[in-house]
């Protein structure tokens, strides 16, 4: 086993052997703030992945509110004003178009890119990787933290893009150009430009402080301190006032704090590839890895690899909306009858459906970077409930590598209709027809992990087999797109809508829950109440079929996502009622949350104190790690003898076999064809 | 063993999960009282290539819907099949079966490898057919915030060229210092040339007799059973052409000229006879029309607008209710009651009756809906099509002139 050196030497070396020295001389700044622990990053991560769902909720419900009433008035229904907002907006009226245009750009960017992307790579991947491959951290413990704190002034500024004139980002999540590289009259600069700078400032702050903290070493703590706070405010002051040329409207918010959160992302995958590849503890082969770690490295590798792409599109993107070049703006361009009235640039020359391949180059693969960890959970959960070996653990980790390999060269069925060559419709469409293949090999594996097993029933076993149950409708639903010809009629309706939540609700939301509920007496030493965990799950698992199931239908019909006021269309006006239901789903759905904020919080505090394996599982986690683990893991190196999941072995009395309990033929009982 | 993992009671949590998702599809009917079935599934489809498109659809929906079903009935069976129970101590102790994996691996690949053959078909027949390519009539839509502009080919059945806009470079302009430019450019095309027809007419010589508009927002007209070509092109932002009623969609990019084929193979305009049409009904009204003919025939041009009695009116918003109204206004009547209109509504029906004139055709257009995120007025973006009689729209490019020469192909050829 190698370890990678950690860059500030003494602090790290040889961490194996002294684990007891660290934890107890760490100061609180160190310990729980600018840590390079990655349970407490991990941590770190969920809270303010948890934070932004929040938000990404919110808006959520800003959105159905508007479907449920629409501005009809002209039609003498009565509508319906949001509490509050409306007051303090609108003047009592209902919602304007371009804050609804507003509210769903930002309800999805937030919760793909700030709240689903950190929670099942940032929590996941910083919290299970070196615990379930016995390592005693991070390979690059420093960037860990970095790409953490880094991540922060991306949220900042996706934040502050609701305090612009014209509002955040409302050409969609997507943001195509042109309608991106319009600027609205009128939508320059900040509402409240001292809450802005103040924000950025904080997060820019944070980010430098977490540098300083490490590098500045005088020798005197407080010397160090005052030195660090001073530069960073400095160097924070300097940032933010560059950051606001750039980012001078929402949408200019939006190019840059995801091209900021898409560095955060490099440095925490590139941390994780390393420490799968090098930092495994003796006996932990690839293939005996448990399969939430395998999903978690060939996200890695997504990520890795797509992400720059995403950098490139937004890139060109935020200098477009800069005026300062052309990338996606052709000739004889006009806005509002007019050709753009901006000295010293003329547009001309660029196509608008570059930027639509390049965004879908990452985007695709990001929605298999938001799936892949929680079929990784889901596998590992089932298997310990169901206390059954998982059924294919090879073709399972050869799906995924299949889903991701598949997953790069599908990107263009988002673009059937958008006008390029019909032909590539054709090579994309039989791609993506074949992605569904190892999706249906997981799901046939899952239903076999369940087959003859001896099922215990817990809140994260509920919320897994929801997941399996919701992924298989998401799934389905996404072959009629792939079919070029059944495209014609469902694009951009909400038939997409219905699938893009039955996979990212039913499949990554419920995964981030499940994982929540599973790992919590590990992460906080204290057992979360099962059967409010239940009615929980029951609440969620009910109203989000209620609310999503019926996009479908009203999808068939064409229904326009992204639409305000749909009752303007004949064709539609009868789908109120419909929506009506929908949002008044969708509003119990929010308050059903309630109970896992309860439950957490709670049980923080009252929760039984776990064991250090309450759930009887056999990866090193829960075998090998002490609850809670310490700095450094585990008080001994592991050592694994088999795979993690050797669950109702016939070569011992119990229905479990820790990876670190070495039993005569247990490696040969897994390899056999059976 | 039982020590962490809780017990549950299962009778209440089945029968709560069983009362919600009881009580959930009584809450819908409740609050929906316009259900009815048939807006759960794909709206009647209306053109020629729609039929295969939906009978993939319906392949597709049999074929997910018995996998979702095996596989939801395993899920369940297995659930309460393989509940814990203290009598098996253990769970079947089994790491996977290599045969079992190749036939989920095959079978799956081979249905879609089916589906990819089978879209693949109808795709390239919606998009690539070549059959009718010499008979098609050219449409172009211009997606504009936040309206629809409409060329209709000329007799020649083609349009011309559109979206070619002046620029800095040109002679004209070179000389004039930016600012000055830029200003004589946008005036040039938001008063004079907004489509951006190409500034020498030879360069053009399909675009002569095109029928295009400076204000936006005109309907799409089509003729019944003809091949169509919609030309689609966009002046700012991303636009999306969608007849739902037709399996038409395309994006309308700016830089760029899609084209679609289809054949609508329903007609809007009925032949209605004049005692059931309604006052709001629209009305087309062109030289076929009994009573509206020029030159007076049957006496009078009850149809026409008195206040436009030289012209005929292919006004495509006309309605008995408007006619009735000028009629009043004609008559000095300000601001009649609703009552004074339908009496003139009445009255009007039986002039026209008088006349001759005992059906008219009335239509109910289709939509045209706007499917792409293209700004704040994004859902006023709503267009209308129309699909009138061939010989309709014989009358309606030529503006109700009689087609004075053959033109090189032609329209009328039928009805």
């Amino acid at each position: 086993m190698t370890a990678i050196p950690h860059p500030l030497g003494a602090a790290h070396d040889d961490v194996h052997d002294h684990v007891h020295e660290h934890g107890h001389d760490i100061p609180f700044v160190g310990k729980y703030l600018f840590s390079t622990d990655h349970k407490v990053i991990g941590i770190q991560f969920l809270f303010i992945g948890l934070l932004f769902m929040v938000l990404g909720g919110l808006l959520a419900m800003l959105v159905r509110w508007q479907l449920a009433w629409p501005d009809n008035s002209e039609r003498g229904l009565v509508g319906r004003a949001v509490p509050i907002l409306s007051n303090w907006l609108w003047g009592g009226k209902s919602m304007p178009a371009d804050f609804y245009y507003m509210a769903f750009s930002m309800h999805a960017s937030v919760m793909i890119f700030f709240a689903i992307i950190p929670l099942v790579v940032g929590f996941l991947g910083n919290y299970l990787i070196p615990l379930q491959i016995g390592a005693p951290d991070m390979a690059i413990p420093f960037l860990n933290g970095f790409a953490f704190w880094s991540s922060v002034p991306a949220g900042a500024l996706m934040l502050t893009s609701f305090m612009m004139h014209g509002g955040a980002a409302a050409a969609g999540w997507t943001s195509y150009p042109p309608l991106s590289s319009i600027i609205p009259p009128g939508a320059e600069g900040s509402t409240w430009p001292l809450a802005a700078y103040m924000l950025n400032f904080v997060a820019w702050f944070a980010c430098f402080a977490y540098v300083g903290y490490y590098y500045i070493r005088l020798g005197n703590r407080y010397v160090d301190g005052v030195i660090n706070i001073a530069i960073s405010a400095v160097l924070a002051h300097l940032f933010v006032s560059f950051v606001s040329r750039a980012a001078f409207d929402g949408q200019s918010c939006w190019f840059l704090s995801l091209i900021l959160l898409g560095f955060t992302s490099l440095m925490g995958v590139v941390n994780y590839l390393t420490t799968i590849i090098k930092m495994r503890c003796p006996g932990m082969t690839m293939f005996r890895m448990p399969l939430t770690t395998w999903a978690l490295f060939i996200t890695s590798i997504l990520v890795l690899l797509s992400t720059p792409v995403l950098a490139s599109a937004l890139t060109l993107n935020l200098l477009d909306h800069n005026r300062l070049t052309s990338f996606f703006l052709p000739y004889n361009w006009t806005v509002s009858k007019q050709i753009p009235l901006v000295e010293n640039w003329a547009p001309g020359g660029g196509f608008p459906l570059l930027h639509q391949h390049l965004f879908w180059f990452y985007s695709h693969p990001a929605v298999y970077i938001m799936i892949l960890p929680t079929m990784g959970v889901a596998s590992d959960i089932i298997a310990c409930f169901a206390r059954k070996p998982v059924f294919g653990y090879r073709p399972m980790v050869y799906a995924l590598a299949g889903i991701a390999f598949l997953g790069f060269i599908v990107w263009a069925h988002h673009m059937f209709q958008s006008g390029m060559n019909p032909t590539l419709g054709t090579t994309f469409a039989v791609s993506t027809m074949f992605i569904a293949v190892p999706s249906a090999i997981k799901v046939f594996n899952w239903l076999g992990t369940l087959w003859r097993g001896n099922i215990r029933f817990t809140a994260a076993f509920l919320f897994a087999i929801g997941f399996v149950s919701m992924f298989v409708i998401g799934g389905l639903s996404g072959i009629f797109m792939a079919s070029t010809a059944v495209d014609v009629h469902i694009h951009d309706t909400y038939f997409i809508v219905a699938h893009i939540h039955y996979v990212l609700f039913g499949g990554s939301i419920m995964g981030v829950l499940m994982s929540i509920y599973f790992w919590y007496p590990k992460m906080f030493g204290r057992m979360m109440n099962d059967k409010l965990g239940i009615t929980h799950f029951i609440l969620t698992f009910t109203l989000m079929n209620l609310i999503f199931f019926p996009m479908h239908m009203t999808g068939m019909n064409g229904m326009p996502r992204r639409v305000h006021d749909y009752t303007q269309y004949d064709i539609y006006a009868k789908f109120l009622p419909l929506n009506r239901f929908m949002t008044y789903c969708a509003l119990m759905l929010g308050l059903s949350q309630i109970l896992i904020i309860v439950n957490f919080i709670g049980s923080l505090f009252w929760g039984k104190k776990a064991p250090q394996n309450p759930w009887k599982a056999n990866s090193l986690e829960w075998v090998a790690a002490p609850t809670t683990p310490p700095h450094g893991n585990f008080e001994k190196l592991p050592v694994v003898h088999h795979g993690p999941y050797e669950y109702s072995s016939p070569l011992v009395a119990e229905d479990w076999l820790p990876q670190t309990q070495y039993v005569e033929g247990a490696e040969k009982l897994a390899h056999l064809g059976h | 063993m039982n020590g962490p993992f809780p017990r549950i009671r299962k009778g209440p949590t089945i029968g709560a999960a069983l009362a919600v998702l009881g009580a959930a599809p009584a809450a819908f009917a409740q609050v929906n009282k316009r259900f009815e079935w048939s807006d759960w599934w794909l709206p009647p489809n209306y053109s020629a290539h729609g039929g295969a498109i939906d009978a993939l659809f319906i392949t597709i929906f049999w074929i997910t819907l018995i996998v979702l079903v095996i596989v939801q009935a395993s899920l369940i069976i297995f659930l309460i099949r393989y509940r814990h129970s203290a009598k098996r101590a253990k769970g079947h102790f089994i790491h996977g079966n290599t045969r079992v994996e190749m036939a989920w691996t095959l079978a799956p690949s081979v249905i879609l490898a089916v589906l990819a053959l089978a879209s693949k078909g109808v795709w390239h027949n919606y998009r690539y057919n070549e059959s009718e390519k010499d008979e098609r009539t050219q449409i172009m839509v211009i997606g504009e915030q936040f309206k629809w502009n409409v060329v209709f080919a000329g007799p020649d059945g083609k349009v011309g060229k559109y979206l070619q806009f002046p620029k800095l470079s040109d002679p004209k302009f070179r000389t004039l210092d930016s600012r000055r430019a830029r200003q004589k450019i946008n005036d040039y095309i938001s008063d004079e040339n907004p489509l951006g027809k190409p500034a020498n007419e030879k360069d053009d010589p399909y675009g002569l007799d095109d029928d295009w508009d400076k204000v936006p927002g005109r309907p799409v007209v089509i003729p019944y059973d003809r091949p169509i070509d919609v030309v689609l092109g966009s002046k700012d932002v991303l636009h999306d052409f969608f007849l739902p009623n037709f399996r038409v969609k395309l994006d309308a990019v700016p830089g760029m000229l899609g084209h679609i084929y289809f054949r609508a193979k329903k007609q809007s305009t009925v032949d209605t006879p004049i005692d059931n049409v309604a006052l709001d009904v629209r009305l087309w009204i062109d030289r076929d029309t009994p009573g509206a003919k020029p030159g007076g025939e049957n006496g009078a041009y009850l149809l026409a607008d008195p206040r436009n009695a030289n012209g005929l009116p292919i006004n495509t918003s006309q309605t008995l209710e408007r006619l009735a109204r000028a009629r009043l206004e004609a008559q000095n009547v300000a601001n009649p009651s609703a009552q004074q209109v339908e009496e003139a509504g009445k009255q009007l029906k039986a002039d026209l009756k008088a006349a001759g004139v005992s059906h008219i055709f009335t239509y109910v257009p289709f939509e045209v809906v706007c499917e792409e995120l293209c700004g704040q007025g994004h859902a006023t973006m709503r267009g209308e099509l129309i699909v009138v009689s061939p010989r309709q729209y014989t009358n309606f490019i030529y503006k109700n002139e009689p087609p004075a020469t053959q033109p090189a192909r032609t329209i009328a050829s039928s009805n």
